[in-house]
């Protein structure tokens, strides 16, 4: 896999638009899930998956690998969604309604039904509440918390000191717990 | 332990580095002290919901083909597919001694002037249509002529009065797999890309609405990532598979349309 992957990298680095395609086939799903995070909505997640593959394409041919070439690629990902972010600034912003569910079902249903309750309200507190961190917090956080991303990672993907990161993801999430915090329902069953 | 310690806690207790004896300890303080019983209940919550999202969400398929329509019009909408014929041959040249280099350049220079000047002689219709059309056979692509509208009617204009059965011919196929899906098009349409994606070939039959089988040829070595990046078009219906031998392998794909609730 690792051989197959650098060969296509080659290839792709030469031009080959197929081997390009065949190589983001592999990393297309974490990419997407990254950008349905950051943005506000299902079109504008696609546009950045779209812009960033536009982005790798044209940059391949100068990954050295000083980096994986996944967190070169979350990098990328990461820059094409804050750029578009800040660019629509002014025209904020999506309702709650407007904003979408793909990406924020968990993966696994573990534990009691009344767990699982709790869980989703806290999962839909939550997702409104990432959406409200400033930008470069919520970047550093859904790498961390949701991608499960190295702090070293983060910090490569970011261009950010580790430390920075560290007190960014910290402070992020004490927000987080400030929210989850002023819905008391959801810490009636929830035991720690 | 006290609240200024347990707070100071909640991140490594986040990120999954804490001792059991610092675990304990934690619960224990929380037990007795109701600000960071909530505190420590808040970044449990935070932990569980964020960390059972998955790291990973399928792309759905209009935009999967729209980003790989992207990069091939990046790469030069004009000179594909025989970009790729270029492509190829710049990758070799990047191997070969020096004075190959050269010939290559020629070659891969006639291979695209040929290409364009059969193009534009044989398939007037070629630009008129959707990118994808390209991806047709060639067969398809030119006796399907101007009247195609897309990818998947160009086909039917073709095969719409071939019996499905004709298709199905009695070969050796290494690999047969029946999908359902919801965006029929859709399916067809990614069932089609990743053909050329893959170097392959296609001819098809789509006799009925809802209903596709594409019979495609393919270099072997690609035969098993092109299965995996078509298992995505929809759920499993049928799989059956064989052991053939031979450089380029056969495979059955069948699209179901399903209905949706």
């Amino acid at each position: 896999m690792e051989i197959d992957e650098k060969r296509l990298i080659e290839r792709a680095s030469s031009g080959d638009p197929e081997a390009f395609n065949r190589l983001m086939a592999n990393h297309e799903r974490r990419m997407y899930a990254v950008a349905l995070r950051l943005c506000a909505n299902r079109e504008d997640a696609q546009d950045c998956l779209q812009e960033a593959m536009l982005r790798v394409y044209r940059a391949i041919g100068g990954f050295k690998g000083e980096s994986s070439f996944s967190t070169w690629l979350y990098r990328i990902t990461m820059n094409t969604c804050l750029d578009e972010l800040r660019r629509r600034k002014n025209k904020q912003s999506a309702s709650l309604d407007d904003l979408l569910d793909e990406g924020w079902a968990p993966a696994d249903e573990r534990g009691s039904p009344e767990g699982h309750a709790v869980r989703a309200e806290a999962n839909r507190v939550l997702r409104q509440a990432i959406r409200e961190l400033p930008e470069d917090m919520r970047a550093a956080v859904v790498l961390r918390d949701i991608q499960g991303c190295a702090y070293e990672e983060i910090a490569q993907a970011l261009n950010i000191n580790v430390g920075t990161i560290k007190s960014r993801i910290s402070r992020g999430r004490e927000k987080l717990r400030e929210k989850l915090k002023q819905n008391p329902e959801l810490f009636d069953t929830a035991g720690v | 332990m006290n609240c200024e310690q347990l707070r100071r806690l909640l991140d490594a207790y986040m990120d999954g580095e804490l001792s059991d004896a610092q675990l304990r300890e934690m619960e224990a303080h929380a037990a007795a002290c109701e600000d960071c019983r909530r505190e420590f209940e808040a970044a449990k919550l935070v932990r569980d919901a964020l960390g059972s999202l998955p790291e990973e969400v399928d792309v759905p398929l209009e935009a999967q083909a729209s980003w790989r329509r992207a990069v091939r019009e990046e790469a030069g909408r004009d000179a594909w597919p025989d970009e790729r014929t270029a492509a190829y041959v710049r990758a070799k040249r990047n191997s070969s001694h020096r004075w190959m280099r050269a010939v290559y350049a020629v070659a891969a220079a006639l291979v695209l002037v040929l290409g364009a000047t059969a193009m534009l002689g044989r398939m007037p219709a070629r630009k008129a249509v959707e990118p994808l059309m390209v991806a047709a056979s060639e067969d398809a692509a030119s006796e399907s002529g101007a009247a195609a509208a897309s990818p998947t009617q160009a086909v039917v204009a073709r095969d719409g009065d071939v019996e499905a059965s004709t298709l199905l011919q009695d070969e050796s196929y290494a690999a047969r797999k029946a999908y359902g899906a919801e965006d029929f098009a859709a399916a067809c349409a990614t069932v089609e890309e990743l053909t050329e994606e893959y170097g392959g070939k296609f001819t098809t039959d789509q006799t009925g609405g809802g209903w596709a089988v594409y019979r495609v040829e393919l270099p072997r070595e690609y035969l098993e990532d092109f299965l995996s990046a078509v298992s995505h078009v929809g759920e499993e219906q049928n799989s059956e598979s064989a052991d053939v031998a031979g450089d380029t392998a056969v495979v059955y794909i069948e699209i179901n349309e399903l209905k949706s609730e």
